[in-house]
């Protein structure tokens, strides 16, 4: 069973009662005096941490490879380092995928509401465009590189 | 109507222990009627009972709050074993157990701001755990996770403020905590 409940070590009552007076201010005395150097040490390494994150994980990994799927198999994998047109069959008919630039998009689709067509160009990894009743996908991945750079 | 009295035998500890995770559970609900731009984002004022718990009473009775206010909570806005209890569930317990570790930072260096931007940072990283292997297996979900880390240190610290300055008053008769 728990040890009995005992308040912290008392001190004096109203030993403190006299400079601190009970309302909430929200001025640096409120703050202050309650930030020891550790704290300040936790809040600088987790900013540190907040920025990191977001550089890597916002720096927009750029993708090198597009999956094209149609009916839920993958029908190619193709580098985007090459400019081409891609047809892809589907149930409704041919779905026309178009690498430019490092970039992908369906610039054509039989689909009724083209909702993948306007979707534009995909450029960063994980951005996938579906074509729904058409079956056909596109999904951009990154090269997911083990290393930032090589020094020789 | 025969009235049949269960009769349960509590201790002090079980009182008090009920209390604090009633007050949790009020500002459970009080954050509930807060907007919040993204689902997720949200202060997490509860944990402030969580802090003065566990800087007051330790770390079990600290898990017991903390618990009993996932689950009560859920029963409350019936999502009891929806996937919104389970992300509470993931995040207190991850935060329990990285205050299980911080609490035995020194004393006189680190105070409550520390635990609850650590805790905060625990709880994010518990629920986008499960997010990832169980609701959205999509590496897309890496993109919010700057935003949630950003709100787990600004709540964090304002948390672990709050808590530091009512406890300015440990040593007095816990007034405000009475009932």
């Amino acid at each position: 069973m728990p040890a009995p409940l005992s308040p912290n070590s008392l001190p004096p009552a109203g030993e403190r009662d006299a400079d601190s007076p009970r309302e909430f201010h929200v001025n640096r005395a409120a703050i202050l005096p309650h930030l020891k150097p550790g704290d300040w040490l936790t809040l600088l390494l987790g900013g540190l941490c907040v920025v990191l994150l977001a550089l890597k994980l916002w720096s927009g990994d750029l993708a090198d490879k597009a999956v094209i799927r149609s009916g839920g198999k993958i029908f190619r994998e193709v580098p985007l380092s090459r400019d081409q047109q891609i047809e892809v069959p589907g149930p409704l008919g041919t779905s026309v995928i178009t690498i430019e630039k490092r970039r992908a998009r369906i610039s054509s689709d039989p689909s009724p509401r083209q909702y993948c067509v306007r979707q534009g160009w995909l450029q960063q990894s994980g951005e996938i465009a579906i074509c729904l009743p058409n079956e056909v996908s596109i999904e951009l991945t990154g090269s997911r590189k083990k290393y930032d750079s090589l020094n020789y | 109507m025969t009235a049949s009295t269960i009769k349960l035998d509590t201790t002090a500890e079980d009182h008090h222990v009920a209390r604090m995770a009633a007050v949790a559970l009020g500002l459970t609900v009080l954050e509930n009627a807060i907007p919040s731009p993204l689902p997720g984002v949200k202060p997490g004022l509860a944990n402030i009972v969580t802090l003065i718990v566990l800087t007051r009473y330790g770390w079990r009775a600290a898990a017991w709050v903390s618990l009993l206010r996932v689950v009560a909570g859920s029963l409350l806005f019936g999502n009891f074993l929806a996937p919104g209890f389970f992300l509470s569930l993931a995040g207190a317990v991850c935060s329990l157990a990285v205050l299980a570790l911080s609490m035995h930072l020194p004393q006189r260096l680190f105070g409550p701001v520390t635990h609850s931007i650590l805790a905060a940072f625990a709880h994010i990283a518990g629920q986008m755990a499960v997010v990832y292997l169980w609701l959205i297996p999509h590496t897309g979900i890496a993109y919010l996770i700057p935003i949630f880390a950003t709100a787990a240190l600004v709540f964090g610290t304002v948390n672990g403020l709050i808590a530091a300055r009512f406890m300015d008053n440990d040593g007095k008769p816990d007034l405000e905590r009475q009932p």
